[in-house]
């Protein structure tokens, strides 16, 4: 999932601050499920703003409406009526959906509610963790099903560098070292061969700038 | 929950023996709202709680049949519970019924007495009734652990239901007590590995001697003992021998001790249970009997149970010697005797005194079952002090786990003696025999899901304290995923844990939605207090029998659990005009749903970080643990927060429209 | 000493003629200033001029910003002496990494230490993008590739292609320790000519890793330079056995410092007696001697190690 961390309220009512009516945006997909962007935070988020407005002696009405993803048009559609009415939008969605909604809704400002922050797993509730960094060409067959380019703090390919010990990163007790997880996994695998493998020199796929996928076979011929 | 057409509604105005007359007229009351014909009965009576009178409203709830109460007079705890069990007894949901405190000391007031019966009235009347479910469940209960206690266990449940004992070990010592029983089957060498599904139904996954195999079954008792382990430090270093014998040892061995001198020592080891006092005593007084000279060496005897006293009479007439010591002891061993030196506290001067017997049997403490660790975390269940099962919590005494459906007996929990395992066995018998007859009729008042709203993120799953959500895949299911959380009718407590933690809003609990919650606190006075039904809420009627007036500015809204006090209730309660909100929950540790009050601790935490953003004073913001009586630290909780607000003034950030 | 036939030489260094003719290696190394001048360089080349082989600079070293490693190897060969120019993977891509070899190699620069580098974490500009195109295994192959193959990394030719003595880095105090020796391994696989060693502060785990080194003949496939680190205080000592990632400090090295009456002579001393015992031991081909923060004492621990004169070809 994409993982999301709310913006500090303080940078929000800086962005709103020229505005008078606000629309907070939601989305039920991935922000949600990380507890930053879904209509609880949407209703916590509108609260704060209506107070702190309040307090300032120049009340903000705020609309709050939650969809089920800002990545898909149709659902963004839904955000019309809301939109119209406000001088301005505070999406809680991730990158991706405050960037749809700002392209369908050109005329309105659309302002970022979180920091994105990286695709990650849900351990435990409120504990998410890097896990991929879409670099578009996996490697987890030869690492025992732990990326070094997402979770190796220098996305090394060819083993951990000299600061690995006692199972964690250089930079910090609190990280893992991903080589020595892949370690140990590759030899609970009966893999350890694959430690020697010479990883070449990784293809970053940015040659063709910001990626894009289109697979013929499936799109619809649109008029 | 569905808008019931059938509402037949009773009403009871009761005059306290009296004590209302001065303040209000309940015959006038009666006439004005009988003027509405709205409900089926309407009485006064002179003491609803009397005997007599209880035996009167069964009969009316027959007579008229009744589905839903509303009863006026005092609002006292227990007696509130008592005419809840009464309506339950009788076919009526105690969300049915409904209290009015009429026993406010002060001028007359018959007039604010109708208003607020109107209220309450036209709620009872509108919303819609509790919806029962049948659900079919299965009789088969599955003990783990085949040693005496997991034996008394399942001969107990197969008197009504079939048992099924499975242990990990081939030779166990309950075996030979329970195989071959009418409706008991015995499996050895087989692990609980896996559980699914919830109590009525769960699915357990075993490793029945290497091989994978399942099985259904309606409840589960975990019966797996705790083992004795002897710890020579606890005696300065002393070796067990021909001579010195642990307690279990002592048990074990049938060696006929008559005309030898036998010397029990109590006290070093485990200190917190009665187990190794209830032992001795009883060893004591079946060797004296048997002709040996038997002496007990204590520091402090604990006897603190019918029985166990008893058995301490019993010794002493027998002529147990009970001998008591101080501080340290020191054991020295020889081939024919062992002499134990030690303090006799009341005669201090002397030296330290030799005594010296044939056999000295040494207490030891009980350390949990080797399983216990992997099976708490395949079963989801809890384990607390010792790593024993079952937390340290009142709430769950004797038998139960933060699961229903699974039950704790015996030493499992930690050391017990016979008479205490017993009353355990009783217990856990009469839970699960709410399966016996392979069904149930449950109402359905446990949280319910908006398909739309639901991110099948899992975090109520995860903040479940009873493992009561399953996600369940269903065309109708309205959202991306035609996936939702449910909650298990069976396994839900009802704490509202769960809708408070949803991100998406997307879980109510009937009786305390948003919606009934947020409208309590649209217009609030200035200070709004959540508080906790088995604590907060008590307290705060026991607070105002001491202190009325300090309520007269707060309004609390009750919760059956702090778990279910919304970080959303806080900073609506001050957006919509509060100055101050309180948390009232239960202490810690003492939480009924195990962790709904640290639950509400963090959500205090966020709310203050949220206030702190926005430039509004956390303080603005507390919570307080307390317990049901504690009357005095509610009204000294609330003049402190009041205090405080006056401190802070008025809140600048409400908004009022 | 073994004779060096002329063609057999990847680059011609004085370090590479050094170690091809079997004497006992010995380096130095200095770190560039973090402001712009050469003073600090000018002044430590002086006292290691005819005591070391080659010297090393340092690429921004703990990530933080300072004189470039070329400018200072360049100034270097300008005082006539050889330096080793350290590269790390967290600064450049391969087209910078590249570029900069081409133009190091125009200028006289002939040998090159093939670094990870540390985390930006570390430094002065914690925020920063690490690189990490590469990783030092893919730097050193690539080094290789474009010496002995004559082609860029995207395998284009590179007409005057630079020839280096390609020299890696290994930490036999990191884990997985078992592991340390297959990463040596690979990157020797990978095109690496000598190795210096992390700083040998537990001679116990670098006797053990060495083992296992010769077990696989890497000895034989490389030069293994160990590397010695006068420390000049206890307070030192125990910094780096609590505080450096991927360090071990033995017990018995800081308890020395911390028990002499004069702990510079002691450390000074130690450093005598690690270079000996390693000049012992088999498959150790020189010292790479690094006083971090105190190169002064460089002519000392050389001259007392009876490592002079230094040979000259």
């Amino acid at each position: 999932m994409i993982v999301v961390e709310n913006k500090s309220v303080e940078d929000i009512l800086q962005m709103i601050a020229p505005y008078k009516k606000v629309l907070i945006a939601g989305c039920y997909g991935c922000v949600t499920v990380c507890l930053a962007g879904g209509e609880k935070e949407v209703g916590l988020l509108a609260s704060q703003i209506r107070m702190a407005r309040q307090k300032e002696g120049n009340p903000i009405e705020v609309l709050e409406q939650t969809v089920e993803r800002q990545c898909d048009k149709e659902y963004l559609d839904k955000f019309q009526d809301n939109v119209r009415e406000v001088e301005a939008v505070v999406s809680l969605a991730c990158g991706i959906g405050i960037q749809y909604l700002a392209e369908i809704y050109g005329s309105v400002p659309v302002l970022p509610g979180v920091n994105t922050q990286f695709l990650g797993t849900n351990r435990d509730v409120g504990q998410w963790e890097e896990f991929c960094m879409a670099c578009g060409e996996c490697v987890l067959d030869k690492t025992g099903g732990i990326c070094p380019i997402a979770r190796c703090s220098k996305s090394l390919l060819n083993g951990p560098c000299g600061g690995s010990q006692d199972g964690k990163c250089e930079i910090s007790k609190d990280v893992d070292c991903a080589w020595a997880l892949i370690y140990d996994r590759l030899s609970a695998l009966g893999q350890l061969d694959k430690m020697t493998e010479y990883i070449p020199a990784k293809n970053w796929h940015r040659e063709k700038g910001p990626r894009k996928l289109v697979k013929e076979e499936l799109t619809l011929e649109r008029d | 929950m569905s808008k019931n057409t059938n509402i037949r509604l009773g009403v009871y105005l009761c005059d306290c023996e009296g004590k209302l007359d001065q303040s209000i007229d309940l015959n006038k009351v009666k006439a004005v709202i009988q003027s509405r014909a709205d409900f089926e009965y309407i009485r006064i009576a002179n003491l609803l709680c009397g005997t007599l009178e209880k035996e009167k409203i069964v009969q009316e709830i027959d007579k008229y049949s009744l589905n839903r109460l509303l009863i006026a007079g005092c609002t006292d705890p227990f007696i509130k519970r008592q005419f809840t069990v009464l309506a339950e007894e009788n076919g009526i949901n105690r969300y049915e019924v409904e209290f009015v405190n009429l026993l406010i000391p002060g001028k007359e007031n018959t007039e604010g007495a109708v208003s607020i019966i109107n209220e309450v009235l036209l709620q009872m009347q509108t919303r819609g009734a509790v919806v029962y479910e049948e659900i079919d469940v299965l009789p088969e209960v599955l003990v783990i652990g085949c040693g005496t206690e997991g034996a008394a266990a399942a001969l107990a449940v197969s008197e009504n239901q079939p048992v099924t004992v499975v242990d990990n070990d081939t030779f166990r010592d309950g075996i030979s007590l329970i195989e071959g029983k009418k409706n008991i089957t015995v499996k050895t060498g087989v692990k609980v590995v896996g559980l699914e599904g919830f109590p009525g139904n769960f699915l357990v996954r075993f490793l029945d001697n290497g091989k994978h195999a399942k099985q259904s079954f309606g409840a589960i008792i975990i019966a797996l003992e705790a083992q004795p382990s002897f710890d020579p430090i606890k005696y300065n270093g002393v070796e067990l021998g021909e001579r010195i014998l642990s307690l279990s040892q002592f048990v074990k061995n049938d060696r006929d001790y008559a005309g030898q001198k036998v010397t029990f020592i109590l006290g070093q080891a485990d200190q917190d249970s009665l187990l190794s006092y209830a032992t001795a005593l009883s060893n004591a007084i079946a060797l004296q009997e048997k002709g040996a000279d038997v002496s007990i060496l204590y520091d402090d005897m604990k006897v603190s149970a019918d029985e166990l006293e008893q058995d301490y009479e019993l010794a002493r007439a027998r002529g147990v010697n009970f001998l008591k010591y101080n501080g340290d002891l020191q054991i020295l061993t020889t081939d024919v005797a062992a002499t134990v030196r030690y303090w006799e506290p009341f005669l201090p001067q002397i030296e330290q005194i030799r005594l010296i017997s044939d056999y000295l049997v040494l207490a030891e403490d009980y350390v949990p079952h080797p399983d216990t660790a992997d099976l708490a975390v395949v079963l989801d269940v809890r384990t607390g002090p010792g790593g024993f099962f079952q937390e340290d919590n009142v709430h769950f005494l004797p038998v139960m786990s933060n699961r229903e459906g699974i039950y704790f007996v015996g030493s499992c929990h930690g050391p017990i003696h016979g008479i205490e395992l017993d009353k355990e066995v009783e217990t856990a018998k009469a839970e699960v025999g709410r399966f016996a007859s392979g069904n149930i009729r449950v109402p359905a008042l446990q949280p319910q899901v908006t398909a739309e709203q639901c991110a099948v993120c899992l975090t109520c799953y995860r903040c479940c304290p009873h493992h009561a959500i399953e996600i369940v895949h269903d065309e109708s299911l309205n959202n991306m995923y035609n996936s939702a959380a449910r909650m298990n009718p069976l396994a839900c407590r009802r704490c509202g844990t769960c809708a408070a933690e949803c991100p998406g809003k997307a879980i109510q609990l009937p009786f305390y939605s948003d919606e009934e919650i947020l409208q309590k606190v649209s217009k609030p006075p200035k200070l709004v207090a959540y508080a906790c039904e088995n604590s907060g809420t008590l307290a705060a009627e026991f607070a105002k029998s001491l202190q009325p007036e300090l309520q007269e500015n707060l309004q609390i809204v009750s919760v059956p659990c702090s778990g279910k006090i919304d970080a959303l209730f806080l900073l609506k309660a001050l957006e919509q005009g509060a100055d101050g909100v309180l948390l009232l929950v239960c202490h810690k540790e003492n939480c009924k749903y195990v962790w709904g009050n640290e639950r509400a601790d963090k959500r205090k935490e966020q709310v203050q970080r949220r206030l702190a953003e926005i430039g509004l004073e956390g303080d603005r913001v507390d919570i307080v643990h307390l317990a049901a009586n504690q009357g005095n630290q509610f009204n000294a909780s609330v003049r402190s927060m009041v205090d405080k607000i006056n401190q802070l003034g008025s809140n600048p950030g409400k908004v009022i429209k | 000493m073994k004779e060096i036939k002329p063609e057999n030489l990847k680059s011609g260094s004085n370090l590479e003629k050094v170690l091809a003719s079997g004497q006992f290696a010995c380096t130095g190394e200095i770190g560039p200033l973090t402001y712009a001048t050469f003073d600090n360089i000018d002044k430590h080349a002086e006292e290691m001029r005819g005591l070391v082989d080659s010297v090393n600079f340092t690429d921004n070293q703990t990530a933080v910003v300072r004189l470039s490693s070329w400018a200072a190897s360049l100034r270097l060969l300008q005082l006539g002496m050889e330096p080793n120019l350290q590269m790390v993977c967290r600064d450049r891509n391969r087209l910078a990494m590249q570029s900069d070899f081409l133009g190091a190699y125009a200028h006289g620069i002939r040998n090159v230490l093939c670094l990870t580098g540390d985390h930006q974490a570390f430094g002065n500009h914690p925020g920063c993008k690490g690189v990490f195109d590469l990783d030092s295994v893919q730097l050193i192959h690539m080094l290789k590739r474009l010496r002995d193959d004559g082609c860029f990394e995207c395998g284009a030719e590179c007409k005057i292609a630079p020839k280096f003595f390609i020299g890696c880095a290994v930490n036999p105090f990191a884990d997985p320790f078992e592991f340390r020796v297959t990463r040596l391994e690979k990157k020797i696989a990978a095109g690496a000519d000598f190795v210096q060693t992390q700083c040998i502060l537990d001679m116990e785990r670098f006797e053990k890793f060495m083992e296992l080194a010769r077990e696989r003949g890497l000895h034989e496939r490389a030069h293994i330079c160990a590397g010695i680190m006068p420390v000049k205080s206890p307070r030192m000592a125990r910094y780096m056995q609590t505080g450096v990632p991927g360090m071990i400090v033995s017990e018995e090295f800081c308890q020395r410092l911390e028990n002499a009456e004069d702990a510079k002579a002691e450390s000074v001393e130690i450093s005598v007696e690690y270079i000996n015992h390693c000049r012992e031991m088999e498959g150790v081909d020189g010292v790479h001697v690094m006083a971090v923060a105190w190169e002064a004492i460089v002519p000392t621990v050389v001259e007392k190690a009876g490592l002079l004169p230094r040979p000259t070809f």
